[in-house]
């Protein structure tokens, strides 16, 4: 049974900072149509910062230790409102994991809900406002099954649909609310930033579970090995 | 894009390191934070005053750091609010016992991390008071005051809450006096083009050559009304006649007039607004105590400008000529 300890919480999240630095122009033009276009740069950054200041953490650090130190990290390197939300559902997220040094499907998902209590209560921000939250709140609902890369799978697909569904409506907060019904037909940057996080962790763990056990393998690859 | 820079990340790093050893004789840069505070920081006996925000906006806010002015500004990266550690750390630096006054911008970035560090600072003991300006009279009707953003008006805060705590005020009182500045001070802009942030490289919006919008925000918030470009007198009277009427201002009141150039439009331009400033506060009684005209705060490489007036009473007229020394703001 794959778990994830806090080596694969590290690798992921240093897949993390090159899948941002990929989707940095991206997450640029999507912040550009609500706000002033920097958002790819800024979780860019924040995420340059992770990775660094996670992979000066020596080989007895906890999952929550990393995913704390992740939180501050981000937070410091970057301000703005994202720096304080996104560092705070990181920190949040390894507060939930105290004293789990193996995540598993059900320590995956209180990890979600954890985040997302706390960005909902650090952005005074609910469901429906077009933010980040959006994606972590849909993400949050998965239900965490037998097997860990079908849950984050999942986690992970929902927080997609979550993100493009933000499309749909006004922004409620922020200085992008004055754009009114301007702001219908884009999604928010911060909410595909934290499915583009999920996917990160997703792939990073299927990896290794794929090398572990052919069991992992998707049916392509189990076909190439017959 | 055409800019003199060296590196887009560095922006906000190198424009701080750049004021600091330009004017040394006023304030030093600290260690380790994108902050600034006056020389002779902590100043005993004295209310420390902290401001700051996303950069970008010089020589707010790192400019008007100094005598009679705040103690200490710390700047985020391009229109992003610096992060809770910083200010921590400016506000352990700057404090003499006497507390300290947060003083910035109402924008939702910077209250999440000026809270989180005034959370921290109180947790050691030290006592914080908080005033966010919010000036700009086009980001919301006055009933919803609280809502409402902070631009150029934010010179006349600083000004009047540096010159009370220079008066040996307690935390209070201090505080006070950036409200009372700010309950008095209403702003209104006009923009003409878009800005680039260097790190993406890219206008913040599109604005069409022949076009204006008025009530547009420091950061290409939208404003009230987008149209064709019109002559400077049409858009004073625009603008003063929605700052006079939101203020109540009367005739035989008394007020500061600030001309705010917003980067790239020149100096002769701003001062052929105030000219029909002058004449429409002349026809309405109202008098103009004193006037500052020039680039106070900026949005980048934005083309436009702001009219701010700020009502006056003995002690706003006191705060507004008290001296002060700041690298934006030099008076005798």
């Amino acid at each position: 049974m794959m778990t994830m300890d806090a080596r694969d919480l590290k690798d992921a999240l240093a897949l993390a900072a090159a899948k941002f630095r990929q989707a940095e122009g991206r997450l640029n033009e999507l912040d550009g149509a609500l706000g002033d276009g920097d958002h790819g740069i800024t979780v860019r950054i924040g995420f340059e910062a992770i990775r660094i200041a996670v992979g000066a953490m020596d080989d007895s650090a906890t999952p929550d230790a990393i995913l704390r130190a992740a939180g501050m990290a981000f937070m410091g390197a970057t301000g703005g409102a994202i720096g304080v939300i996104f560092g705070k559902a990181l920190s949040a997220g390894g507060l939930a994991l105290r004293g789990t040094p193996q995540i598993g499907p059900p320590e995956f998902v209180a990890m979600l809900k954890s985040m997302e209590s706390a960005v909902a209560a650090a952005g005074k921000v609910k469901p429906g406002d077009k933010t980040i939250l959006d994606s972590i709140h849909a993400a949050a609902a998965v239900v965490p099954g037998p097997d860990l890369v079908e849950t984050m799978r999942a986690a992970y697909l929902l927080a997609e649909r979550g993100a493009e569904e933000t499309a749909g409506w006004p922004c409620k907060v922020g200085r992008a609310s004055r754009l009114g019904d301007r702001a219908i037909g884009h999604v928010d940057p911060g909410a595909v930033s934290f499915s583009i996080f999920l996917k990160a962790l997703l792939e990073s763990i299927e990896t290794k579970a794929d090398a572990l056990s052919p069991h992992h393998a998707r049916p392509g690859k189990a076909a190439t090995r017959q | 894009m055409k800019k003199l820079i060296n590196d887009p990340d560095r922006v906000a790093a190198e424009t701080i390191e750049g004021l600091a050893l330009a004017y040394p004789h006023i304030l030093r840069k600290l260690d380790g934070i994108q902050a600034v505070a006056r020389k002779d920081a902590p100043v005993p006996g004295k209310v420390a005053v902290l401001t700051g925000g996303g950069s970008g906006h010089d020589p707010l806010f790192a400019g008007y750091v100094g005598r009679g002015l705040p103690d200490a500004s710390v700047a985020g990266n391009i229109f992003a609010s610096p992060p809770p550690m910083p200010i921590i750390s400016a506000g352990r630096q700057i404090h003499s016992g006497r507390g300290i006054l947060f003083l910035y911008g109402n924008y939702s970035g910077d209250i999440l991390n000026f809270d989180m560090a005034a959370e921290e600072l109180m947790a050691d003991g030290i006592e914080v008071v908080t005033v966010r300006i919010s000036d700009d009279v086009a980001s919301a009707p006055r009933e919803r005051r609280q809502e409402r953003r902070g631009i150029a008006g934010d010179i006349f805060v600083v000004k009047a809450a540096g010159a009370a705590a220079e008066e040996l005020l307690d935390l209070q009182a201090v505080a006070a006096a950036a409200e009372k500045a700010n309950e008095n001070t209403g702003s209104m802009a006009v923009a003409l083009t878009s800005c680039i942030i260097p790190a993406s490289g890219k206008p913040i919006f599109e604005i069409p050559d022949d076009e204006m919008e008025l009530g547009m925000g420091v950061h290409g918030e939208p404003g009230v009304e987008r149209g064709p470009l019109r002559p400077a007198s049409e858009v004073a009277k625009f603008l003063v006649s929605h700052i006079l009427a939101d203020l109540k201002i009367r005739s035989g009141e008394e007020v500061a007039v600030l001309i705010n150039g917003a980067g790239a439009t020149p100096m002769g331009e701003l001062l052929i607004v105030f000219r029909s400033v002058h004449g429409l506060l002349e026809d309405a009684g109202i008098k103009i105590f004193r006037t500052y005209v020039g680039n106070y705060a900026g949005s980048l490489d934005m083309a436009g400008c702001s009219v701010t007036l700020m009502r006056l009473d003995a002690d706003l007229k006191r705060w507004l000529l008290a001296p002060c020394e700041g690298p934006g703001l030099v008076q005798a």
